[in-house]
């Protein structure tokens, strides 16, 4: 009996002075140990930050860095004339699922009460073949192994939006070069493993040296005067002498004209045939899904296809574009629909070649972000 | 006393090397270098 005892004794005992070892020198040990797991989770960190705090976080593609010296592209505008704290996330290729995924890795009570999101669609997204959505370069760019880790041992999201992250791995392993664990098990094995699965936990934990409370960013509307600042964005356009659809000089010569010459434009829209095998489409409606539990509304911002340029097919674009407007406002969020159900409607300089916004275009996208957020104060 | 320090001691260098074991394996698996696709990704400017 005392031998049990002093067994039991002994062994209490020695946990504890573990556990008490392992607690006083838990960042000597794991900075020693673990540095690279340490520099992937500190990459995730600032994206998280932005959005826990309530800076306004725009996600988008090619059209935030495409031209990176427009004044009014909102990086440069809110954050060096308005001095209002504004971030940028994404580049080209980045559609629907990037995001969802990036989102669903952070989610939490924090992002859910504070974060204010843009989405930036382009409707190129939609087109093309029914597998059109986020191309796996790209997914593989923005959910990194530290987003990863994120995703599957840190976020509170339901575990349906884990799964149909961890599907879309699995779908595409086999273009993976050499995959590593994060990417190589499935979720579920993961959730099975309970010991290593509570450990993975308590590493994230420990390494997660994002500020738990971070200072709430708060906006106040700027009041400007919009008409004037579309004035003053088609006077600092660079103006366009080889067409008259408002096309930069440069882009026109390099893709326009050459089309033109073998006949084939102006373009033709390609459209899936049926919106329910619609890739990208069907992400988007999962996206919006995630974002219901947000408490700041979200703002979708509908882009165009120049109407003077995507001529041939432009009603079944037009019938995806209403079919998705009506699913973003059924959720109550904000949209800004850009897209030109007539080319007649279209203004001159929305665009600066035939996607990507030009100056009077950014000035329109400005005003709605600063109305949706920051909205007037009541007199 | 002699038999406690000893089980103590036998203990203390079980749970240490459990605990080590454990947490190597788990920083090892969550500690991966960024991957790449094979196919690549191709920008259709329009």
């Amino acid at each position: 009996m005392n031998k049990l005892f002093s067994n039991i004794f002994a062994f209490i005992l020695a946990l504890v002075v573990v556990v008490s070892l392992f607690y006083v020198s838990k960042n000597e040990i794991l900075n020693y140990y673990a540095k690279p797991l340490q520099d992937s989770l500190q990459k995730t960190i600032s994206l998280q930050n932005d959005l826990e705090s309530g800076k306004i976080v725009v996600f988008g593609s090619s059209e935030l860095v495409i031209n990176p010296n427009q004044k009014f592209l909102p990086q440069n505008y809110f954050n060096n004339d308005l001095k209002l704290p504004l971030r940028i996330q994404g580049n080209e290729g980045q559609q629907s699922f990037a995001i969802l995924s990036q989102l669903a890795a952070y989610h939490g009570e924090t992002i859910k009460e504070n974060a204010k999101v843009v989405i930036l669609l382009s409707p190129s997204w939609f087109t093309g073949s029914n597998n059109n959505g986020t191309t796996l370069p790209k997914f593989l760019e923005f959910m990194y192994p530290g987003m990863m880790n994120k995703l599957y041992f840190q976020s509170e999201v339901d575990d349906s939006y884990k799964i149909l992250i961890n599907n879309y791995v699995k779908k595409n392993i086999t273009y993976i070069k050499n995959p590593n664990f994060i990417y190589e098990y499935s979720f579920n094995e993961l959730e099975e493993d309970y010991l290593n699965n509570e450990v993975k936990k308590f590493l994230i934990k420990s390494f997660d040296n994002r500020d738990i409370n971070p200072p709430l960013v708060t906006y106040k509307n700027p009041m400007l005067d919009y008409e004037s600042l579309k004035i003053q964005a088609n006077k600092i356009s660079t103006p366009s002498t080889n067409n008259s659809y408002g096309i930069s000089n440069e882009y026109f010569t390099k893709h326009i004209e050459p089309s033109i010459k073998i006949g084939s434009f102006p373009y033709s829209i390609i459209v899936p045939s049926e919106l329910d095998k619609n890739q990208e489409y069907q992400d988007l409606l999962v996206l919006l899904e995630l974002l219901k539990s947000y408490k700041i509304k979200p703002l979708f911002v509908m882009q165009d296809l120049h109407p003077y340029v995507f001529e041939k097919n432009r009603d079944e674009m037009t019938a995806i574009i209403t079919t998705i407007k009506s699913k973003i406002e059924e959720n109550n969020y904000g949209y800004l629909d850009m897209w030109s159900y007539k080319k007649e409607n279209y203004e001159i300089g929305t665009l600066t070649d035939i996607v990507h916004s030009g100056e009077l275009g950014w000035v329109k996208v400005n005003q709605k972000i600063i109305e949706h957020f920051m909205p007037k104060e009541a007199k | 006393m002699k038999y406690f320090f000893r089980t103590f001691l036998i203990y203390l260098l079980l749970i240490i090397g459990f605990s080590f074991i454990i947490i190597d394996e788990n920083i090892d698996d969550l500690s991966g270098q960024e991957v790449e696709s094979t196919v690549e990704f191709v920008y259709e400017a329009f």
